[in-house]
């Protein structure tokens, strides 16, 4: 059964006219993709994308683009299940790696973990939370309420449905 | 979708990769992006102890000469008998 996710996508305004104009996102497969290659999202959180654009990446001109996610496989590691599942997998390959020969260890990251696991059994979206307690925030001192994200990264193309950019004016 | 499904499939399909396939494996997912493990070696160090002590009895040293990095980092239980 599939699920429909809302997600908002920070990037340039000139990113942002391809992608309306040719209907795709572009990958992301830096090694900072900390959840692997695919496109990223911040699910229902517009703010998260809008501080993306200005705090995080300083973009003089920047736009949001919404997309609704329409996907059947969904790797959610906010979910215990799935997060079990995860260490169960991480921990058969570290021990597979650790048994090679040659070269030397390397700490295995999850953005690699994510990457083998899609290769080995493709899945449409993976979804986790990012803390952003770190992030100065004003409240953050007086409660323990920690921000976070929820974060989007799609695998399956296909399943990035009505792209639309979204006004900004309430900013 | 039912993970405890997918994740058996998936460590099936780990297991039956030969070494080669698997070392491919890792390096089209990006391991050689990742940063090199740390190897925890245990600290050495070599200190001097002068004993001034003529007194039977127990006493606490933590004046001793060692290498900066242990300096002042433990005492020492000194028993003059």
């Amino acid at each position: 059964m599939n699920e429909v996710l809302l997600g908002f996508h920070g990037t340039t305004v000139a990113n942002a006219e391809k992608i309306l104009q040719e209907g795709r996102f572009k990958i992301s497969a830096d090694e900072d993709e900390w959840l692997g290659e695919g496109v990223y999202f911040f699910e229902n959180d517009i703010k998260q994308a809008y501080y993306w654009c200005v705090k995080e990446r300083n973009y003089k001109s920047w736009a949001i683009l919404k997309g609704d996610i329409k996907a059947e496989i969904i790797f959610d590691l906010t979910l215990t299940d799935h997060w079990e599942e995860f260490l169960k997998i991480l921990k058969e390959i570290e021990k597979r790696y650790k048994k090679r020969k040659d070269g030397t260890p390397r700490k295995l990251l999850n953005f690699v973990v994510l990457n083998i696991i899609y290769k080995q059994k493709p899945y449409d979206v993976v979804r986790a939370v990012f803390d952003v307690s770190e992030a100065e925030t004003p409240t953050f001192k007086r409660t323990n309420i920690k921000p976070v994200q929820i974060q989007l990264c799609v695998r399956n193309h296909d399943c990035i449905r009505n792209i639309e950019r979204m006004e900004c004016k309430w900013i | 979708m039912d993970i405890k499904q997918y994740s058996k499939e998936v460590m099936q399909s780990i297991d039956s990769l030969t070494d080669e396939q698997f070392d491919k494996l890792l390096i089209e997912a990006g391991i050689e992006k990742c940063p090199l493990e740390k190897i925890e070696i245990p600290p050495s160090f070599s200190f001097t102890i002068f004993v001034s002590r003529q007194e039977a009895g127990t006493y606490k040293e933590s004046n001793l000469y060692s290498t900066d990095s242990v300096r002042d980092s433990f005492v020492l239980d000194l028993k003059v008998a």
